[in-house]
């Protein structure tokens, strides 16, 4: 009989010898905060938001359902580490060991041809941020989170927290008083981008947290797109990612938000995201989760006016020793509506994927319609896969859809394909990217090419 | 010349023996038949050929195109120019029909035959799935929910695309209009005067009339009890396989 061996995902996984300049020493303490607030050198607003963030993580429990986290030791881990003095515009600037790394992970490359600018963030800060001049000129912003602190205080602060309060969970509280990095993002009325930005996220210190924090202000008729890509060495200790993503899609603006995560499986990846989405305004998650030890993400939107359009495309690829509970959330407060979620997960080996997801309808939020579509597939007997769809509609006048199914790459379907001339591990790799096609039309063509490579099949069999 | 010598072949699954001594000669560009009551054997002769692992040949051999089938893997035996219509096509999702289709073209070599772009290759798929007045099945998955006929049709449409030497047709007639059974059967003689040969299996005397079925073979309890020219369908129209059933 036939069974998958191995599927290799190329992970980025080499450890880089690049010294920290500013490591703080494992363990979380209002001291650890205040010395993260003084290395950023913030206005006190910000020190204060952090300190009583820092309170609401010490105070919350961990959520009652999902993953169990109890061996997540937040002591054990350091909460800044940083190898560069400040962010910068050329590569060449960036120091030669650092910018290898972005370059061997094809940050530059892609920059250079396809990319309207694009940032690096290593570790806490980022080494690289650049948009190209044109973008400048017509008056958008791409900046670091504390680059547009200090350029563009009143509107960080007037938006930062506004769509994930610190108070929303026990990982956005703590991101709110340690955050570092991430990307800060305005986009003018009625501007639009033809080309994505880009931004790179590397762990490279050993036990480690990551903790970005990315806003994104699409102003009026305005249209963004945002790739973020994320890797990490393996260690023996766990590293941790909470990351915080925000955005505001104003009236009649576009934002697509695609993500591809390839975390080494040494790394607990706990993320919020969630965008606020407002009259006629549309906003599309598109995240990809390869890595990891455990992930927990539900991207989120918000309808919050009428005419407002969220859709979230997910893809989990666990194997032995991953735990990916990823899902998404529509929330329809406004009537007109529409949500759809296509969710995707592949396991193998003793991995597991869970779907986790809620569709929201208040009253009076009629005239609204969902869709929600989640397909697993098992490539052995102990992978594991569990769906948990919640549906909580107060409107009669609304549209539901809801499909979920879980396959196994059966032998049969091998069979076929190898009896049309396909080798078996060229079968097994149809199958899947088949399988996870909707996923793949979703992602830009460069994406869709490294996504194939990075589900590189390899088969074990034998015949009688 | 012999395509396929099928010799002194004995079969088990699980340790069952399936079949007990089954010799078959196909020459290039024959269209033979292989009928038999359910259960006989003749599924498990399909899969045996094509190389499906549960299928075990505890004795004799199979030589396909001067090469030994058995020594080769599933896909080799396609290269090599075999083909079988299942008689239960499996469902991949995502999978788009003309995708499959045109991955078939070139996984076989047929784009370089006269310069195919990939225009005139969508162009030659669209005719021949016309011509089986199944042009709506390009755009779906690949066998998902379709009914019977249309995915025997789709097999029909493979077989084409690939022109192999030999195609096992194993009930492809069953769940056909008659319409579509005519065209199959047209496909068929086509391919056939193109010069590949064919082993059809069937329950039904229509098709294997409609492209002149030269040699029926009849099989019964895992052995081949009775084989002879077109005059032999008569005889089981007739009757049955009440004759070979007695002993």
């Amino acid at each position: 009989m036939l069974s998958i061996k191995k599927i290799s995902v190329r992970r980025g996984q080499w450890e880089d010898r690049v010294k920290p300049l500013t490591k703080l020493p494992p363990g979380l303490s209002r001291r650890t905060v205040e010395l993260i607030s003084d290395l950023k050198k913030e206005p006190l607003w910000m020190r204060n938001f952090r300190l009583k963030s820092l309170k609401l993580f010490q105070q919350q429990s961990y959520p009652v359902w999902g993953p169990n986290l109890s061996s997540l030791n937040f002591d054990k881990i350091s909460y800044y580490s940083s190898v560069n003095k400040k962010t910068e515009l050329a590569w060449d600037k960036v120091s030669p060991l650092v910018r290898r790394t972005f370059a061997r992970l094809g940050v530059p490359q892609r920059e250079a041809v396809i990319l309207a600018g694009a940032g690096a963030q290593y570790d806490s800060e980022l080494v690289y941020h650049s948009l190209c001049e044109e973008l400048k000129k017509s008056g958008v912003i791409f900046l670091s989170m504390e680059q547009g602190l200090v350029q563009y205080p009143q509107l960080v602060k007037k938006y930062l927290g506004s769509v994930i309060p610190p108070s929303d969970n026990k990982l956005a509280a703590l991101n709110s008083a340690v955050w570092s990095g991430g990307s800060f993002i305005y986009v003018p009325p009625r501007v639009r981008l033809v080309k994505p930005l880009h931004a790179y996220f590397r762990l490279n210190a050993r036990n480690l947290g990551q903790f970005e924090r990315t806003l994104i202000i699409a102003d009026r008729n305005s249209e963004v797109e945002y790739i973020e890509g994320c890797t990490a060495p393996y260690f023996n200790v766990d590293s941790l990612h909470a990351a915080v993503v925000e955005i505001i899609a104003e009236p009649g603006a576009k934002v697509r938000y695609t993500t591809v995560q390839n975390w080494s499986t040494s790394v607990y990846n706990l993320v919020t995201k969630r965008a606020l989405v407002k009259r006629n305004a549309y906003v599309e998650w598109i995240d990809g989760n390869f890595g990891s030890k455990v992930t927990m993400k539900y991207p989120s939107v918000i309808l919050s006016q009428p005419g407002a359009r969220g859709k979230v495309v997910s893809l989990a690829v666990a194997g032995s020793g991953q735990l990916i509970d990823a899902g998404a959330k529509a929330i329809h407060l406004a009537p007109y509506t529409s949500s759809q979620i296509i969710s995707k997960s592949i396991a193998w080996g003793s991995g597991r994927t869970s779907y986790r997801g809620l569709v929201k309808v208040v009253p009076r939020a009629g005239h609204s319609q969902t869709k929600v579509r989640c397909d697993a597939m098992l490539l052995s007997a102990t992978a594991q896969s569990d769906t948990y769809p919640c549906l909580d509609v107060k409107d009669q006048q609304v549209q539901m859809e809801h499909e979920a199914t879980v396959s196994r790459l059966s032998d049969e379907q091998l069979m076929y394909l190898q009896s049309r001339g396909w080798s078996e591990s060229d079968a097994a790799a149809l199958v899947l990217n088949s399988f996870i096609a909707p996923v793949r039309q979703a992602l830009p063509a460069e994406f869709a090419i490294e996504l194939e490579r990075l589900l590189n099949l390899e088969m074990e069999g034998s015949v009688g | 010349m012999s395509l396929l010598l099928v010799k002194n072949l004995a079969l088990s699954v699980k340790d069952q023996p399936i079949l007990k001594n089954v010799s078959l000669n196909i020459n290039s560009g024959e269209i033979q038949a292989l009928v038999g009551p359910n259960g006989s054997g003749k599924s498990s002769l399909v899969a045996a050929l094509m190389g499906q692992p549960a299928y075990q040949v505890t004795k004799g051999d199979i030589i396909f195109n001067r090469k030994k089938l058995l020594k080769l893997r599933p896909d080799q035996r396609s290269k090599n120019g075999l083909f079988v219509a299942w008689q239960s096509p499996v469902i991949i999702p995502g999978l788009k029909v003309e995708e499959f289709l045109l991955k078939l073209f070139k996984l076989h070599g047929r784009e370089r035959e006269k310069d195919w772009p990939l225009l005139k290759i969508r162009q030659d798929v669209a005719r021949q799935a016309r011509k089986l007045k199944s042009v709506g099945l390009l755009t779906r998955d690949l066998n998902d929910g379709l009914s019977g006929g249309e995915k025997k049709c789709l097999e029909a449409l493979q077989m084409t695309i690939i022109r192999p030497r030999l195609a096992v047709l194993d009930e492809i007639d069953s769940g056909l209009d008659i319409g579509s059974l005519l065209a199959v059967g047209k496909m068929i003689r086509e391919l056939n005067r193109q010069g590949t040969a064919f082993l059809i299996i069937s329950h039904q005397g229509r098709l294997l009339q409609e492209v002149k079925a030269q040699k029926i073979n009849v099989l019964v309890k895992g052995k081949i009890v009775a084989s002879d020219g077109p005059r032999l369908l008569k005889t089981l129209n007739r009757s049955g396989f009440k004759t070979w059933l007695k002993d």
